[in-house]
């Protein structure tokens, strides 16, 4: 009769520290929302001769999928030199939360990158993270007129950071219509 | 685990056995195994109190002749089981069948008494042992040894078996007779069992499976334990698993006993743990491809022929690390990936599994009883709770110690079943099954919450006609309801998804020429969408993908026809099957343009859509011993599978494969001690049947794997000792393969030694 007292009472202990039990109700699900979400992307520019200011930004309030996107064009003036500061927000919520800060504090791992159609305008990062580039402050000079596009892209560089563009992964792509007058 | 327990030996004792004058009648009659209905070879058959007596043939037949009339007692005693005494009167030649009750593992009983053969029934299409040879394979891995089935991958740790191009929510899984519930419908979620606990696979087709389910559009994959220890005392085993590629391995202990003071009573408690690092390919290391497992069961049992009860508890847990160079933020990341020869991420060896990770947990509870009713039936009931967690962490997520998303599904499920015996091989099986289950997620959203019920009846009668023909047929009707919630700021909209629909099985077995067994099945089966498929809207990680479900899906039916011909004899043995599966609403998903545009850049974008489907194929397999000592057994499978639709064909499916393995067995060793030596070679073509425009990058380039397999078994005083070597991807080999989610970024893993060592005492 000990055999089977014994394994009653292990399998019963056994029984009882593994059942594992979901604690939430299926009735009262959490709301859809994505970890850090970044919805969008706005450029602020100061033209450092006129010190006009404008911005354009990348906006995708719902988040991926439904709606799609709302994209300004960017519309420069030939031959300027603009002072470019990025800026990525979550305006999911109300009220909106700015994610750069965020990025600035991990600025050894991100990297900002910029492509353009055309050879339109050249681009300098003019800020740093003691070693390497960051980007979210830069240097945009118009070289010559026409339409053509610039992508911004904000990469993920976690101990891999070599000042290129190429290790990591994406966090943000982003593509602006690009038109110099 | 060979253990028997010896019958006693009979003894006569003359009863009453009335002299008469008319001495020449015959009792004839057939011993049926009372489990799985397979015929019983050498079952000593005595008349008490007489010098009469015989042994059943092959098939399991019996005659006794020169009786005479009136009343006397037939005894029948068999290895492994309690031998059985019927009183008989007989006035004229009679047929007296027995049905003795195995105790012993069907499976060893299978190993141990080789002149045991299986009545296969329509419904079998194949049973594998999960011997030595398989013994830390994963459950897909074990599989894919039966000809038609296949795996679908992601990295070397996650297989899911698929059988002719079916997998996921089509294939059902049942772990010790419970389906298993998780969350299934992911092509990265691989199912939750400890493949120690697993002593017998068998893929089961036809009507049979309607016990199950109706959504066996795949077939059903039982995974047994190993029955219940007869023998008193306790016993064990202990297994020893190592392997080259990931440096690692896995020990597994099971303790089992039963006890004279108790009969019914028998217990068994088991456990394994595993530990890989990084795997390799031939000419590097994949980063964070470690994994960690640790599971455990108890099971006991009270019971006796008439009656029974059990109660089983098993927990599966497992840390998988995702291939690093797998996860990636967007379609651009994704096109440099293919473009590289090299994963862009690399490592050298280590143990340690970082983000991107799952960590997956699984529990079982069971509890069944069964009673006989009357000398033919038998009544059963079970019980089950199972919950599942899924966590998965992202590679880039703020706080890395929370997944950034999780999945808990709790399941309730009770089944009933009757069984009645009312002939030689013929068989009536009454049920119903009812399930409840609960999901609920956090983190990202990809599927939502729900609660989902089901109820469903069967019946099944396996009616042996004649000595040639049995026939098979199945009903079921089943009802499914489901109720999904989602929050949208205060509010909660639930919506609801209710299914009814009957699905049917029919099969005929015939077997001629003693040697030829001919087997075919008409069969409908059914599954509602999956909520994934309903309600995914988001990002698939890895795969760079965007997936959109449709609320508006309806259920899918499959409508099956295959058709098996098989031949034994002493020297070869030949099987070949066809099939065709014709598919109505098949959920598919496609890509629809544009690409979804998102802040990460633009993702191509897949929905799920139905389609009329039609997939058909070859299964094929030939053994033959060239001498005694070799035999050389091939395989060969084929499948094409149509999107009748667009006139297309259907992405992710097997590409055409054959396999040839050489066996050399080593005869003349001493008593009981065995051995063998084996080569394969392994050959799968390029998948060129892909729809056109749904894939980044075509197809690997077919590939010939060459393996080899070594192994002897010692019996010792109290048990057996085995040793078993294998070495995969003999030449380490480049390669990569269709079925596999990486082949978008890396070479499979290269050449792995294993070894295994196993004791049983």
């Amino acid at each position: 009769m000990n055999y089977l007292k014994n394994t009653a009472l292990i399998s019963l202990i056994l029984i009882s520290i593994g059942c594992k039990r979901d604690k939430d109700d299926p009735t009262d699900p959490i709301d859809i929302n994505e970890e850090e979400l970044i919805t969008s992307v706005v450029l602020h520019f100061n033209d450092t001769e006129s010190g006009v200011q404008f911005s354009s930004g990348w906006r995708d309030l719902d988040g991926p999928g439904g709606n799609s996107p709302v994209i300004d064009s960017i519309i420069l003036e030939t031959n300027s030199i603009y002072d470019v500061t990025l800026q990525f927000l979550d305006e999911s919520k109300n009220p909106s939360t700015d994610i750069t800060e965020e990025i600035k504090n991990e600025d050894q791992e991100h990297l900002l990158c910029f492509e353009t159609s055309n050879s339109l305008v050249a681009i300098e990062r003019t800020d740093s993270d003691g070693q390497f580039e960051v980007g979210l402050l830069s240097k945009w000079i118009s070289e010559k007129t026409g339409d053509g596009s610039i992508s911004v892209s904000l990469k993920h560089q976690p101990n891999v950071k070599d000042g290129t563009c190429n290790p990591g992964e994406t966090d943000v792509e982003v593509e602006f219509p690009l038109i110099v007058e | 685990m060979l253990r028997l327990i010896a019958c006693i030996p009979l003894i006569a004792f003359a009863i009453t056995a009335s002299a008469q004058n008319d001495c020449n009648l015959t009792v004839s009659g057939q011993v049926v195994d009372e489990h799985d209905g397979s015929v019983l070879s050498y079952a000593d058959i005595v008349i008490l109190g007489t010098n009469l007596g015989t042994i059943s043939n092959e098939l399991g037949y019996y005659s006794i002749g020169g009786l005479c009339a009136g009343k006397l007692i037939i005894a029948c005693s068999h290895v492994g089981c309690e031998p059985i005494y019927d009183t008989i009167e007989v006035s004229q030649n009679i047929v007296h069948n027995f049905y003795p009750e195995h105790h012993a593992e069907l499976l060893n009983a299978v190993r141990i008494d080789e002149k045991k053969t299986p009545i296969r029934s329509a419904v079998e299409m194949e049973t594998i042992e999960y011997q030595e040879r398989q013994k830390g394979k994963s459950l897909g891995e074990s599989l894919s040894s039966i000809s038609g089935v296949n795996t679908l991958n992601t990295g070397a740790s996650i297989s899911k078996p698929m059988i002719h191009g079916l997998h996921s929510n089509r294939l059902l899984v049942l772990n010790n007779g419970v389906r298993q519930e998780g969350q299934q419908w992911g092509n990265e979620h691989a199912p939750e069992i400890d493949p120690f606990i697993a002593d017998e696979l068998t893929v089961i087709k036809g009507a049979s499976s309607v016990r199950y389910g109706s959504d066996a559009i795949a077939q059903v994959v039982l995974v047994s334990p190993k029955a219940m220890t007869d023998s008193f005392g306790i016993g064990g085993a202990f297994d020893l698993v190592g392997q080259t590629n990931g440096r690692g391995g896995i020990s597994a202990l099971m303790f089992e006993g039963s006890h004279k003071q108790i009969e019914a009573f028998r217990w068994r408690v088991q456990g394994s743990i595993k530990k890989l690092g990084n795997q390799q390919a031939p000419d590097y290391f994949l980063k964070n491809t470690g994994l960690e497992e640790w599971n455990f069961s108890a099971a006991t049992s009270f019971s006796d022929q008439k009656k029974g009860v059990e109660l089983y508890y098993s927990q599966f847990n497992t840390n998988l690390g995702i291939f690093s160079a797998s996860h990636i933020g967007n379609l651009t990341d994704l096109q440099r990936a293919f473009q590289a020869n090299e994963p862009l991420e690399s490592s050298g060896f280590n143990y340690e599994i970082k983000t991107p990770y799952q960590h997956v947990t699984h529990e079982l509870i069971k509890a069944s009883g069964f009673l006989a009713t009357g000398e033919k039936g038998k009544f059963q009931v079970t019980y089950a709770h199972q919950y599942n967690l899924r966590e998965e962490f992202d590679k880039h997520s703020v706080d890395q110690s929370v997944p950034a998303l999780s999945f808990e599904i709790t399941t309730h499920s009770a089944d009933a079943l009757w069984e009645y015996r009312h002939g030689i091989g013929s068989k009536l099986k009454i049920g119903a099954s009812t399930m409840a289950q609960g999901n609920t997620f956090s983190g990202r959203f990809f599927i939502p919450n729900f609660k989902k019920w089901s109820t469903g009846f069967f019946a099944i009668e396996q009616w042996k006609m004649s000595n040639r023909w049995t026939l098979e047929a199945g009903a079921r009707w089943e009802y499914v309801n489901q109720l999904v919630f989602i929050r949208k700021g205060a509010e909660v909209n639930q919506f609801q998804h209710a299914y009814h629909q009957p699905t049917g099985s029919i099969g005929i077995l015939k077997s001629f020429r003693s040697d030829w067994q001919w087997r075919t099945n008409l069969a409908t089966a059914w599954r509602p969408p999956n909520v994934n498929e309903l309600y995914s809207n988001g990002l698939h990680h890895g795969a760079a993908t965007f997936e959109i479900g449709d609320t508006s899906l309806v259920r899918e039916v499959s409508y099956s026809w295959n058709s098996e011909l098989s031949f034994k004899r002493k020297r070869v043995e030949a099987q070949v099957e066809i099939y065709v599966n014709y598919m109505d609403h098949f959920i598919n998903l496609q890509p629809v343009f544009p690409a979804t545009l998102t802040i990460r850049g633009a993702f191509p974008s897949y929905q799920f859509v139905q389609v009329n489907a039609l997939l058909y194929g070859v299964d094929s397999k030939i053994a033959f011993d060239i001498l005694p000592a070799l035999k050389v057994t091939s395989k060969t499978s084929i499948l094409r599978a149509r999107n009748l639709d667009n006139q297309d064909w259907l992405s992710q499916m097997p590409a055409d494969q054959s396999q040839l393995e050489l066996e050399y067995s080593f005869l003349k060793l001493r008593k009981n001690r065995t051995a063998f030596a084996a080569i394969d070679a392994l050959w799968v073509n390029k998948q060129w049947r892909v729809p056109a425009n749904s894939d980044y990058v075509s197809s690997p380039s077919a590939f010939l794997l060459f393996g080899m397999t070594a192994g002897m078994n010692l019996p010792v005083k109290s048990g057996e000792i085995g040793i078993n070597l294998e070495i995969n991807n003999l030449l380490n080999q480049r390669y990569r393969n269709y079925l596999n989610r990486y082949r978008y970024y890396a070479d499979e893993i290269g050449q792995n030694i294993i070894l295994r060592l196993s004791a049983t005492f």
